[in-house]
């Protein structure tokens, strides 16, 4: 699986190149994101323009992630394909977990303004 | 003087050369015309001579003897009795004798005359001398034999006449001739002139000095149609062409600067006494026209006085015909030598060039005129030079082909390698004539046998360095070579290698069956090994060790035989690495077994918290199924008796599958035991709100403890009011079928177990009438893909569902899952799968 890295201000666009997110992506995932937030990295915003496919285990590594940031910062999603979308509607995720928003430009748009006050 | 042809003199003769039959022809009339002057001429000298004797012996014996002793016939004298009364100095030289006492008084029978020619003793009485002289007559006797002091004899011709003295015969004087010299010429003129007239091929015509036939012989007759009889005395003209001899006659007078015309230009250049020969048409009786090749002679008689002339003719007719087409196939040789794309070149016996073509140019850089003779030399490679001689001298004198590869380097140092090949030719008589032969370019065949030779070369430093035993094997399997790794990797040299049968390299049963294996390649084409990749097979080195070795076999043609390449490697290292291996692989799949083994029983723990037949059945009918993408899955569900009143149902779906899901999944089952304190408040000993539940479960199972999170689903029925209240965390939701056929969605509740959000949960309360009929699945169920990735989808469950509207929960699962395994067509779920149907009754 493989990853893009963009930096905007403080925010860290991470976009996900791999099709699927499944058990056997999910290390990769976490270990990648770990990375960043060691680093330093607080604001995300998650691309998922090219994900297709999301099981629980992709989804796992999408929240545990989520915890390492522990409340330090936010992890956002955009650009969500219709069956991840479902997804993350089915889990609740939607709903207070994570903001979702339709474009990386919403998204960062969204970040910045609310990583101001914080 | 006139001949006439003689048919009693005809002879076979031979086909004579036309020259020897001119010379011949020539000759006889020469020695005709002498032999018969001469004849004429020593007759009357004897008659005079005898006469003058005869009349001067009375007058002077001196005289007589002077004359006598310069006359140059043999002459001699005899009286009475035979006794010699004289001889003269010519007579002493013919009869061997140096003084004239030798034979004075001698008995001149007795001593020169006393035997016959064929041997037999001569009578006196018999002598025609004596019987002549002694009756006073005159003898003249021709052949008859005269005997010389040495004992030889010699054939004479002689003359007797009486001596008479007084009217009295007082004895005779004989005059002979020795025709020695005569008797051959006319024994050499008569088959002459027998050959002159039998000459039938031949046409042999003699004339007069005015061109009137005299002499017309029996090749004349066959060649003309005319009888000798009827061109006798005739012009010989008649038989020449008129045109022929006035254009003839019109050159002649130019070049001999005096006009010569009619039968003159037959003879204008013979009466100075040469011959000529041309070619001249002949018109036969017939009217046909013979080309001949005529022969022109003048002849002439002692006195050199010229009294005709002699023509010899040879029908060239054949010969025209056949120089016609010699020198059209020779035209046609020299045309189709400029075309021929080998060079191609004509020599004498001595090897002077006679031709050579186009090719021939172009190889040599010298042209036809520069090449002919002894030209061509030049052209040979300096270095070749010798080569090219030794080798022709041995093929001229062994009588074989010349066949050599030589260079051609012309003046401006192109180099050609050529193949030379000569074949000497020989006429009838087995005499030689020249050569003629052809040369090749054979630079090509030059530079492809260099490039072969080092392809070769470098193909055996390939093979001898390789570390891989390379064998080549004839079609009938027998060893044609084996580089140096394969005498080292069997222990055999080479020597005890080659031509053996290649079995003796291979243990049992390989070295009783490859023969078999060839025998069946070459009838059917069917491989064994062939072309097939490499494949181990066992070798069997010298010393009978077996090893394992691979082998792969490839075939090329060399000519009409199938040659098979064999290459080797010595795989006893990989067979020993690949042994351990398995060993491990052995050891591996039997703990392997253990751990399969471990998993069963885990799975049979996991089966066992599943609900139970006959457990728990207050106001509730239900059935389930469990299909783990594993031998144990994540999902966990069960129905709990929680108190008199109440029914629980959770269903757990935990992120992942296999082990790690499976114990989390047992985990939170141990957890939701109706005997533990999370179903059931045991202060109240009332079963806690559903939405209690997953709050606590949620702070029990945080995320970061297993790495793992979950979905949930769970429901609290009391049967009595009708009551049903759950929370429904992250899980698909469950669909409630209204006895009446509406499908509601049990959505309330909150996000997945794990997150720490168990603060936002919330409570759903719905109300179930009898007949009502719930379905709670995972997302395995809906996520299902067939084989082109579609997956089932909520919708099509949701429809599938509601179509079974008053089915029992039996019947509802048997035809969802009926449905799921057709829409998975054969492929195995990639999730867990688990369903339960639940129908509520009131109580």
């Amino acid at each position: 699986m493989e990853f893009v890295n963009r930096t905007e201000q403080d925010i860290t666009v991470v976009s996900i190149r791999g099709q699927r997110m499944d058990a056997a992506a999910a290390p990769q995932f976490k270990g990648h994101m770990v990375d960043l937030i060691q680093q330093g990295g607080t604001l995300f915003v998650l691309n998922l323009e090219k994900v297709d496919f999301m099981d629980s285990s992709g989804l796992a590594s999408l929240m545990s992630s989520m915890k390492t940031l522990g409340g330090h910062g936010e992890m956002v999603v955009c650009c969500l394909g219709d069956k991840v979308r479902k997804l993350f509607a089915i889990t609740r995720l939607d709903r207070g977990v994570f903001r979702i928003f339709d474009t990386e430009v919403e998204a960062v748009t969204a970040l910045s303004s609310s990583a101001k006050p914080g | 003087m006139r001949f006439y042809s003689l048919p009693g003199f005809e002879a076979t003769i031979d086909r004579t050369l036309p020259l020897v039959t001119l010379a011949g022809g020539v000759c006889v009339s020469i020695l005709l015309a002498v032999i018969l002057l001469s004849l004429s001429d020593t007759q009357r000298k004897a008659t005079a001579i005898a006469d003058r004797m005869t009349a001067d012996l009375r007058a002077s014996e001196e005289r007589i003897k002077l004359i006598l002793s310069s006359t140059g016939e043999p002459i001699y004298g005899i009286g009475m009795k035979g006794e010699c009364t004289f001889c003269n100095p010519a007579c002493l030289r013919a009869l061997g004798y140096s003084t004239p006492d030798e034979l004075l008084g001698k008995n001149m029978h007795a001593l020169i005359h006393h035997t016959m020619a064929d041997g037999s003793p001569y009578a006196v009485k018999d002598c025609p001398i004596f019987t002549a002289f002694l009756r006073g007559e005159e003898v003249h006797v021709v052949d008859e034999f005269l005997w010389r002091s040495d004992g030889s004899g010699f054939p004479v011709e002689y003359w007797s006449y009486p001596q008479i003295s007084n009217g009295k015969v007082v004895g005779a004087v004989v005059i002979f001739q020795d025709i020695t010299e005569r008797k051959r010429m006319e024994e050499g003129a008569a088959n002459l002139a027998g050959l002159v007239q039998a000459a039938n091929r031949v046409a042999i015509i003699a004339t007069d000095t005015n061109g009137q036939v005299t002499v017309f012989n029996k090749g004349a007759e066959n060649l003309l149609g005319y009888e000798a009889a009827e061109m006798a005395g005739t012009p010989v003209r008649r038989i020449h062409l008129d045109e022929e001899i006035e254009e003839q006659g019109k050159l002649m007078t130019q070049q001999m600067q005096r006009p010569i015309s009619g039968f003159e230009v037959l003879v204008a250049r013979v009466r100075g006494g040469d011959f000529e020969a041309r070619q001249w048409t002949y018109l036969r009786k017939d009217g046909i026209r013979v080309p001949v090749e005529l022969v022109v002679t003048a002849v002439r008689d002692k006195r050199d006085k010229l009294i005709g002339f002699l023509s010899v003719a040879t029908d060239m007719t054949d010969r025209v015909k056949a120089e016609r087409t010699l020198r059209r196939s020779k035209e046609r040789f020299h045309k189709l030598a400029e075309l021929s794309p080998v060079g191609i070149f004509e020599t004498d016996a001595e090897g002077n060039c006679l031709f050579v073509n186009k090719r021939w140019q172009e190889f040599a850089g010298m042209n036809l005129k520069q090449a002919l003779g002894r030209g061509w030399v030049a052209s040979i490679h300096p270095e070749d030079t010798a080569a090219v001689f030794s080798e022709w001298l041995e093929a001229t004198e062994r009588k074989r082909e010349f066949a050599l590869e030589y260079r051609f380097m012309t003046p401006e140092g192109k180099v050609t390698w050529v193949m030379g090949n000569a074949k000497a030719f020989r006429d009838e008589s087995g005499e030689l004539q020249g050569f003629f032969g052809t040369v090749m370019d054979i630079g090509k065949r030059i530079k492809a046998e260099a490039a072969l030779r080092e392809s070769k070369a470098r193909l055996s430093a390939v093979l001898e360095t390789a570390v891989d035993p390379i064998l080549t094997v004839g079609e009938f399997g027998h060893i044609r070579s084996a580089n140096k790794a394969a005498q080292e990797t069997f222990g055999y040299s080479f020597q005890e290698l080659e031509g053996q049968n290649v079995k003796i390299l291979m243990p049992e049963p390989y070295h009783s069956s490859h023969d078999g294996y060839l025998e069946r390649y070459r009838s059917t084409g069917e491989p064994h090994i062939l072309g097939l990749g490499g494949r181990e097979v066992r070798g069997k080195r010298k010393d009978g060790l077996v090893i394992p070795m691979e082998l792969s076999v490839s075939e090329f043609r060399s000519g009409e035989e199938r040659i098979f390449t064999g290459i080797l490697r010595d795989v006893s290292e990989r067979v020993r690495a690949r042994e351990s291996l398995e060993s491990a692989n052995a050891e591996l799949a039997a703990r392997q077994k253990i751990v399969d083994a471990d998993m069963e029983a885990a799975a049979e723990i996991q089966r066992s918290l599943l609900p139970k037949q006959g457990t728990c059945s207050l106001g509730i009918e239900a059935d389930f199924r469990f299909m783990p993408s594993t031998i144990i899955g994540g999902d966990i569900f069960n129905l709990v008796c929680l108190g008199p009143e109440h029914t629980g149902l959770y269903m757990v779906d935990v992120s992942g599958h296999g082990v790690p899901a499976a114990l989390v999944s047992v985990s939170v089952a141990q957890e939701l035991s109706p005997s533990g304190d999370v179903l059931m408040d045991k202060l109240t000993d009332m079963p806690r709100r559903p939405d209690d539940v997953l709050r606590l479960l949620d702070s029990a199972f945080p995320l970061e403890r297993f790495d793992k999170f979950f979905s949930m689903f769970y429901l609290v029925y009391e049967p009595r009011s009708g009551k049903l209240t759950y929370c429904n965390a992250g899980h698909p939701p469950p669909m409630l079928l209204r006895a009446g056929g509406a499908v509601e969605f049990l959505e309330e509740g909150g996000t997945l177990v794990g997150m720490g959000l168990g603060d936002t949960y919330a409570q759903g309360v719905v109300d179930v009438g009898d007949g009502d009929t719930l379905l709670v699945y995972t997302d395995g169920v809906t996520e299902l893909e067939n084989p082109e990735g579609a997956q089932f989808s909520m919708e099509a469950l949701e429809t599938l569902f509601q179509d079974s509207h008053n089915a029992s929960p039996e019947q509802v699962l048997q035809l969802v899952t009926g449905k799921l395994q057709a829409y998975a067509d054969g492929r195995p779920p990639d999730d867990d799968i688990s369903l339960v149907c639940v129908r509520f009754n009131k109580t």
